[in-house]
Order: structure tokens, then sequence, then C-alpha cells
């Protein structure tokens, strides 16, 4: 797993017994391999991110000359955007969204990992979502929860329940557009977890029942922590997603009930491409990025404590 | 060896790498001839996809009568539109004309997208005034006119003929309302929404907890929701055209929102706003009225043909109620932008003349495409849809008689959106009509403080 190996470092190649130019060689062949994603990280990575830190301090409307403005973009985001406000929906997202799907992944994870027979075809029952496009999904999903029409209030009616207007609801549009991409991705992250859960050698449960550990406590000693590698994959991964949450709540809700779906994504597009602020845009995009920079710091911080990559 | 096969594959691995990024990256390089032969191809944008079927009628006669110019229409999603059309003036593939809606006008003027056409028209002798004089005011800014008016738009509500003969009540011709509820509109809306159990909802049997059907669907929106009622009291989102601050800080808007959000929908008289679509934006209200859960749906001419093929029912039309300030629509209407670096100007206003002529006009009206904007030809569309069976002479009253243009100015695209935004909750009872106003006022003036 790449995050792995990043994190871990790969420790300095022996090669005491090369000659400067065979590690001359080496080390051309080496980028010669890494040209093309080297290419495009700078190209499509760095270039844009030290472009948008410079927009950041324009004002710009893509027709007008840039005009340097300091950093007053970054208090009107906040003084005239809401994007503060913006920010906190967003939090309030992934903390609806990341526990509720990590669990649900390592629960399917556990399941499917039994050889029974059908699980194969669960597993793949389980994937498909992944494989459906969130925005068609996000148009099925409004009319799942259409308040009068949708299929969900019909059901509720029969059983005498007068169902809210999910998406019009301050209270239950946001756990809705977390419903929509737990469903979407629960399945993709199990994947992660079972090739975790695969890589764990039966002999290590073994050893451990006839110390007389029970399923839990086995659960709670050898697969937890030999699953952490795979956790950390989901987390960074699924939190940095979550953070950059855009096109359920566009098409579900379009950030309403007023601003109560209103994600950073969703007002960094309003102010550039409706607004055609694309300094304030820029602002928004720099403080989204550093707020998702700690939260990865820290997850990674976290973890690194406590991970073990290999079996011994 | 060795040495000489590493240095081919880095050579190679640098090749692929390069030509791969230039395939990623690159879409078009803007190969954008006009063809050989001096035939010169033209682009043209619109978003509807029902009147590009008209459109490319009109276009295959302008292409008869012109046989060196090509057109090809280009349909961009509307909710992407102006975004679209900006980023493709920036790169210079922007359509050479392009449909203009109201809302986006003022900033592609400010922008300078727009080709003033006032020198061009004088020099072509265009008869200015078999137009509607309002769409002209509504597309001139200090002399400089950036489009032929084609078409127009009143707000008005469709009827289901079938749900009112059920009920036996026919709607008067002249309703009115005022600020306090009173007024023959609301007891009429009051008769016309009914429960579960058939009790409409002057009895005092009524269960507003069941509701069968609403009398009235409308929404947040400028144009066809609370803009009408807000025009019925005088008042508008900004003051004059062009202003760079709204004026919902008036008592007109606050009073003309509050009648739908407050008046009508305590009343229960008219479909929540929670079941209109998320922020009460309207999404739903079709749907509703071919489910017969509304009985008149507010809205504007353009949805006649969707609504034709949705409904299991006979459609009538009937005018706007009479507000304080007396039976007002909101007004709007489309011109063609000439984009002003067009590669061929000369033949984009060949056809934009063409699409601003009586011939054209005449095509889209008599095929019930849209009310054409020249006066005289206003006959076909309407004899089209009574063929149709849809009397659409209520459109028409209103258009004859008093409208508050669609209001234009830089920025308005992003403030109207900011401010319907602001205004959702008062549509779903979340917030007051006085918050949620002052709000959107604040957000709208940044919207345009910023846009101008």
């Amino acid at each position: 797993m790449s995050v792995a190996a990043v994190t871990t470092g790969l420790g300095k190649p022996k090669s005491s017994e090369a000659t400067p130019a065979a590690d001359r060689r080496r080390i051309r062949t080496a980028f010669a391999f890494l040209a093309p994603s080297l290419v495009g990280v700078v190209l499509f990575l760095v270039i844009p991110v030290i472009l948008v830190i410079i927009l950041s301090l324009t004002q710009w409307n893509l027709l007008t000359p840039l005009k340097w403005v300091g950093f007053s973009n970054y208090a009107n985001i906040f003084k005239y955007d809401a994007f503060g406000h913006s920010l906190l929906v967003t939090a309030y997202y992934v903390v609806l969204n990341i526990p509720i799907q990590t669990v649900v992944a390592l629960g399917l994870a556990l399941l499917l990992n039994n050889k029974l027979r059908g699980s194969a075809f669960v597993r793949i029952v389980a994937v498909l979502p992944f494989l459906a496009t969130p925005v068609a999904m996000s148009v099925v999903w409004t009319w799942f929860f259409d308040p009068t029409n949708g299929i969900v209030n019909q059901l509720l009616g029969h059983i005498g329940i007068a169902g809210p207007a999910w998406l019009s609801d301050a209270a239950t549009a946001m756990p809705i557009v977390a419903f929509a991409n737990i469903w979407q991705y629960a399945g993709y992250n199990m994947l992660f977890f079972l090739a975790g859960l695969q890589a764990i050698p039966p002999s290590m449960y073994e050893a451990a029942s006839l110390d007389g550990a029970g399923k839990l406590s086995q659960f709670r000693r050898i697969t937890l922590p030999l699953l952490r590698p795979a956790l950390l994959f989901v987390l960074v991964t699924g939190v940095i997603g979550s953070f950059q949450v855009f096109d359920t709540a566009f098409v579900l809700t379009n950030g309403g009930p007023g601003n109560a779906t209103t994600v950073a994504n969703l007002n960094i597009y309003n102010t550039a491409f409706q607004g055609f602020r694309i300094g304030e845009a820029s602002a928004m995009s720099v403080i989204l990025f550093l707020v998702i920079l700690v939260v990865t710091v820290l997850q990674f911080t976290y973890f690194n404590r406590r991970t073990t990559y290999e079996m011994v | 060896m060795k040495g000489r096969l590493r240095g081919r594959a880095l050579a190679r691995a640098v090749v692929a790498s390069v030509a791969l990024v230039l395939l990623a990256g690159c879409a078009d390089w803007g190969v954008n001839t006009g063809g050989s032969g001096g035939k010169v191809t033209l682009t043209y944008a619109l978003w509807d996809a029902h009147e590009q079927i008209g459109y490319q009628a009109s276009i295959a006669e302008f292409e008869k009568l012109h046989p060196d110019i090509q057109v090809n229409i280009e349909n961009i999603p509307y909710n992407s539109y102006e975004q679209k059309i900006t980023a493709e003036y920036i790169t210079n593939q922007a359509p050479d004309l392009f449909w203009v809606n109201t809302p986006w006008l003022g900033t592609f003027v400010k922008d300078g997208i727009l080709t003033n056409l006032a020198p061009k028209i004088k020099a072509s002798h265009i008869d200015m005034s078999q137009y509607y004089p309002q769409l002209v005011t509504m597309h001139s800014r200090n002399g400089a006119i950036y489009g032929l008016p084609k078409d127009w738009d009143t707000i008005a509500l469709y009827y289901n003929k079938a749900y009112f003969k059920k009920i036996g009540l026919t709607i008067p011709a002249n309703l009115s309302w005022n600020t306090d509820g009173t007024g023959s509109f609301v007891t009429f809306l009051k008769q016309a929404t009914t429960d579960t159990s058939g009790h409409n909802a002057l009895s005092p049997q009524f269960n507003p907890g069941h509701v069968a059907t609403y009398a009235l669907g409308t929404y947040n929106d400028p144009q066809s929701g609370w803009g009408d009622y807000v025009a019925e009291l005088g008042g508008k989102v900004i003051p004059y055209p062009y202003a760079s601050t709204t004026s919902l800080d008036t008592p007109a808007f606050k009073q003309g929102l509050s009648f739908l959000t407050s008046t009508l929908t305590n009343d229960h008289v008219i479909a929540p706003g929670s079941e209109t679509g998320p922020n009460a934006n309207g999404n739903n209200l079709l749907t509703l009225f071919t489910e017969g859960q509304i009985a008149m749906w507010q809205a504007g001419d353009w949805n006649t043909t969707a609504l034709k093929t949705a409904v299991k029912f006979p459609v009538g039309v009937a005018p706007l109620p009479i507000g304080p300030a007396g039976r007002v629509s909101i007004f709007n209407g489309l011109i063609d932008g000439l984009n002003s670096k067009t590669k061929y100007p000369k033949q984009a206003w060949e056809l934009e003349q063409w699409l601003g002529s009586a011939k054209s006009e005449a095509i889209l009206g008599s095929g019930g495409y849209v009310w054409p904007a020249i006066k005289s030809l206003d006959p076909l569309f309407q004899q089209y849809w009574a063929k149709q069976g849809i009397d659409m002479s209520a459109f028409l009253t209103e258009a004859r008689g008093k409208v508050a243009n669609f209001p234009v100015s830089s920025g308005m695209g992003a403030a109207l959106l900011q401010i319907d935004n602001d205004l959702g909750p008062a549509w779903l009872g979340s917030a007051s009509v006085s918050s949620a106003v002052n709000q959107a006022g604040k957000d709208g003036n940044y919207a345009l403080k910023t846009g101008n």
C-alpha cells in the first residue's frame, strides 16, 4: 500500500558496492520511470496550488486584470460569504459520515471474510454502489426523499407516519446527504478492510484460541491492531474526500434549506462560478486545504505511534 | 549497449509522458476554421431542447437565404450557461451568437462580452418600434442596444379544468388581494382547497392536516413566485436598472413575500414551501400539478409544452390576481448576444437580424415555441395553443397591461441565487420574513457590489 510505504520510509538502500557512475545510471532510470507522474504532479498539482495561493491575494473575475488586494479576501470570506458557517457545516458532514461509513465498511468486511456460500455474490453487491455515478444517484435519492410522492414517505404513510420533508428540513437534509455518501462508499472501503483481514495469518487466531482468547478479545487484540494500516488508509482518504464533498450536496439540496448544507466546496463553487469572485474562492480553497492538511497530519501522528505494517 | 538502451528508454518515457500530458490536459486547441471556399460556420448557443427544434427550422430557412453561412447549434445546460459562456469567451471559444437570459445580461455587458448593436441597427434600418418597448428598454443601456428582442414571457396561473369542474367552481376574472389577507383572491383560494374528506378551507370541518388539493402552487422565485406579488405592491429587487444595491429593505418587498409565506401558507391554501422542493425552489410543482395536488400552478408560459405532455386533464390559464398596485406580471424576454470577439461579426449580425425578424419570429410563434417579441405576431402563438386546447390569452392580457421588467444589473445572477437561498427559510417556516429578507438584502448587496 502506497500510503504505508510513504509513511514508514523505505530506508537507505545498501549501495556500498555501487560506483558513483552506476548510481547515476540508476537515478536516471528511476527518473525516467517517474517522469510521467512527475510531469503530471507538477502541471496539475504544484502549479495550480501555487496559482490558487497567488489568486487568493487578488481580486479577479476571470475577465478584468488581476488586482492585488493582500489578505482582505481572507477577511471578506468570513464576513460576507459565511465561509465559517460552511466549514462548520462541512465538519458536521464529516462527523456524520466517517464513523458510520467506517463501521459499516468494517462490519461488512468481517461478515464477508467468512468463507460462506454466496459471500462472493454479496461482495459484488456491496461494491456496486461505488460503481454508480454519484450525481445520477443523487437524482434518484431526490425521488426517494420527495416529501409528497417519494417512496420513503409513501411507505411511512402506510404505517401511519407522516414523514418529514427530508431535503427541505434543516434537521434531516444533511443526514440524507451523508446517507447518500455512506451508501455510495461503504462497499468500496470494505474492500480495503477485506484485503487487510485476509492478510492476517490464520495461525495467529489458532494460537490465540489455544491460549483461551475468546472471539471478542481476538478481535480487539489481533484483528484491530493488524488492520491499522487499512484503517489509516480508509480514514485518511475518507476524511479528505468528505471535506471535499460537493456533488451530492449540489444535486440533492444545492446547499439548502437556507445554508444548512452549503458545504465548503459548494460555497467555493458558488463564489467562483456564480459570483465570479475568483480571489475569494481561492482564499476559501487555501483555508480548506489547510484544514484538511491539519486533520490529515493529526491522523498520521495518531496512527504512526500505533501502527504495525508487517507481520513478524 | 545497455547505456544506449537506457538512453532510448529515457527518451521514450519523456516523449510518452509529454504526449500523455498534452492528451490529458488539452481538450481543444481551437481549430475553428470557417471552412474553405468562403463558407463560414457560425456557432449558435441556446439551452432549451424543445425550442431548439423551432430554432433549427428557422435556421434552415436562414441557411437557404445565406448559402455561404452554416450554423451549428450548441446546447448548453441552463444551470451552467452563464459560466460556460464566460469561460468560452475567455478562451476565445464562445459561440458567435448566443441566447442571453436577463439575470446574466448586466454581467455580460459589464464584462464586454456583448457587442453594442445600436450602430448596426441604425445602419440596417431596423424598426425597433415593432417590438414590445419594454423589451427594447430592458436590453439597452446609455444608448447601446445588446440584442434584438425575440420573445417574451409573463407569469399566469395554469389551472386543472377537471378539478374545478368536479368541485363546481369557476375562476372569476378579476380576483384581488390585499396585504391584510382580505380580498376575493384569498376567499377563492379557500374555496378551491379541499381536504381528503372533500371539505374546502372555508368549511369548519376542513382538516388542514389532510389537504388533498391545495388551491395554488407557487414558489421561492423572483420571476414566477414572490416577484409578481412584490411587483403588485410596487416593490422591486433593485430600485433602477444597473443599480449596485438591492431594494429588498422596503415594506413592499416584505409584504409581498409575507403574503405568500405567511398569509397564504397559514391559511393552508398554497402548497407548503417544503413540498415544492429544497429551499422551496419549485422543482416539484409540475409533478404536484399533474398529480392533482395543486389546482393552480403559477408559472411562466415557457412551461406549456412540458405541461401539455405531462397532464391527463384539460388545462386552462387564469391571469394573476390584482394587487394593491394593480395586476403586474414580471416581464422577461430573450435576445441573442453577439460575441464581441467573434471572427465573423458580419455573418453573426446577419443571423441576429434574421432571428429578430418577423419571418423567423413567425416560425417560432406559429410553432408554439415562444410568444414573438414583435407585437403584431402574438396571435400566431395564441392560435397554435388554441388548437392544442389551451387558451393562452391570460399571458397576453398581462403583457399588454402593466408589467415589471426583470431586474438587470451586473452580478444579478449571483445576487438572485443568494437572495433565493436566504429567503428559503422564510418559505420553510424556519425563519421570519424580516430576518430572511434582511439576510437576503445583505448578501444581495454584496453580490451586486462585487459584481459591479
